[in-house]
């Protein structure tokens, strides 16, 4: 167990080493061939240099004055948006959903909306992109567009217990939301509708988008 | 007493239940306590002070319109490096989708001056805009762990994967910043 390491296996190693992320008997081993290896040697110098300095960059402060000034800012400008300091802090959309459903029928809400919000990013796209030379088979369904319909799902969904989560996951586990379904249910434990679920739900496929247009009776043709 | 920041300490679930009754003082200690490293972070992520700054505006924003959301489930600072994350994201997609460039692209100053410089300040020149140039998570995971020593545990937790993406996306990373400075110095000779 005890064999020598080579070079490249250290090089490897080497950054969870620095880390101490290796096992003690590993990081034993890899010592034992730093000492005796010069050029490894320099190489962990090298490693650890790049990683302090790293740290180090783009530490130059702002102008002076900067974070004295920061607070004010951003005050001034939550007044400016219709969002005082000062006032009480607004229940969330789930909490005031919470409160008037409840159990499955927040889950029915929740999935109806994301399903209609779904809808809307689609319509966008559709009339953003019009018939193209790869014809209308090449849309994709866009979370990246600034359809707040998503920011306001990830907001509610934000704030969902697990067991609501597992709900609306089930309710949105169909043929055409597996995907989206799956990775929900994933993203229980930190109840977070995460942008890499905004793009796989953005990712969906051309027969999934048709079918989701004709349920929701949209006017949209994949082959024209 | 949980965190400390600009010099104060501040007890974490009494400010949280004092921004969720709408406290403007909480508010205030809470932006004051973590402005620093969250406009570090933002610099590190954005490569640039202005879209620093816009995160870092963002992000406070954000926390305080969403604080009603927060349970207490992470630590208050994962939560809201988790926003300046998703926010410097969202900076990215508005600025790719107005200047029609790639998503992870940073745009950086082309040609700084860098062999006028001091040798290390030259590093951290070519540093700052290597981490800058790195796809979105790397970056921030980079900056989590090389800025923040956070473990990769809370890392993986602010950006959303699990601790071994986070591990292997901070080797990626680094792996990038050594083939991005020994280029630099091949080319400098």
């Amino acid at each position: 167990m005890n064999k020598s390491m080579q070079c490249k296996e250290v090089s490897d190693l080497l950054l969870d080493y620095i880390e101490g992320e290796s096992t003690p008997e590993l990081s034993e081993r890899i010592r034992a061939h730093l000492k005796a290896c010069e050029r490894c040697r320099r190489e962990e110098a090298e490693m650890r240099d790049l990683i302090s300095e790293a740290g180090r960059a783009s530490d130059a402060e702002p102008s002076p004055g900067y974070f004295e000034y920061l607070y004010p800012r951003i005050k001034a400008r939550m007044q400016e948006e219709g969002l005082p300091v000062g006032s009480p802090a607004i229940p969330s959309t789930a909490q005031r959903l919470r409160d008037v459903l409840g159990g499955w029928h927040l889950a029915y809400a929740l999935a109806s909306f994301l399903i209609v919000a779904a809808a809307v990013v689609l319509t966008i796209r559709i009339v953003d992109t019009g018939p193209g030379p790869g014809g209308a088979g090449e849309v994709e369904l866009a979370a990246t567009t600034s359809a707040d319909p998503w920011h306001d799902a990830a907001d509610i969904v934000e704030d969902l217990e697990s067991e609501e989560l597992t709900q609306v996951a089930a309710l949105l586990s169909d043929e055409v939301y597996k995907t989206a379904g799956s990775l929900l249910e994933q993203e229980e434990e930190d109840g977070l509708l995460s942008l890499s679920t905004q793009e796989t739900l953005a990712g969906l496929e051309t027969w999934q988008i048709e079918q989701l247009a004709e349920e929701l009776e949209l006017d949209y043709k994949a082959s024209s | 007493m949980s965190k400390q920041g600009e010099g104060r300490l501040y007890d974490e679930k009494d400010l949280t239940e004092r921004l969720k009754n709408g406290e403007e003082a909480a508010f205030e200690t809470l932006v004051k306590a973590h402005q620093r490293e969250i406009y570090h972070l933002a610099l590190k992520m954005m490569g640039n002070h202005d879209d620093a700054d816009e995160v870092t505006q963002r992000t406070f924003i954000n926390v305080y319109r969403k604080i009603a959301t927060f349970k207490g489930k992470s630590k208050l600072r994962t939560w809201i490096y988790r926003i300046a994350v998703n926010q410097a994201k969202n900076r990215f997609r508005e600025r790719s989708r107005t200047a029609g460039l790639p998503e992870e692209f940073a745009p950086a100053d082309p040609s700084p001056p860098v062999t006028q410089m001091l040798e290390q300040e030259a590093m951290r020149s070519l540093l700052s805009r290597a981490i800058a140039a790195l796809p979105h998570l790397q970056k921030a995971v980079v900056s989590l762990r090389v800025n923040e020593q956070l473990a990769f545990s809370e890392i993986a937790a602010i950006v959303g994967c699990s601790t071994g993406s986070a591990k292997v996306n901070y080797h990626h990373g680094v792996k990038r910043l050594r083939e991005m400075l020994q280029a630099h110095r091949e080319r400098e000779g």
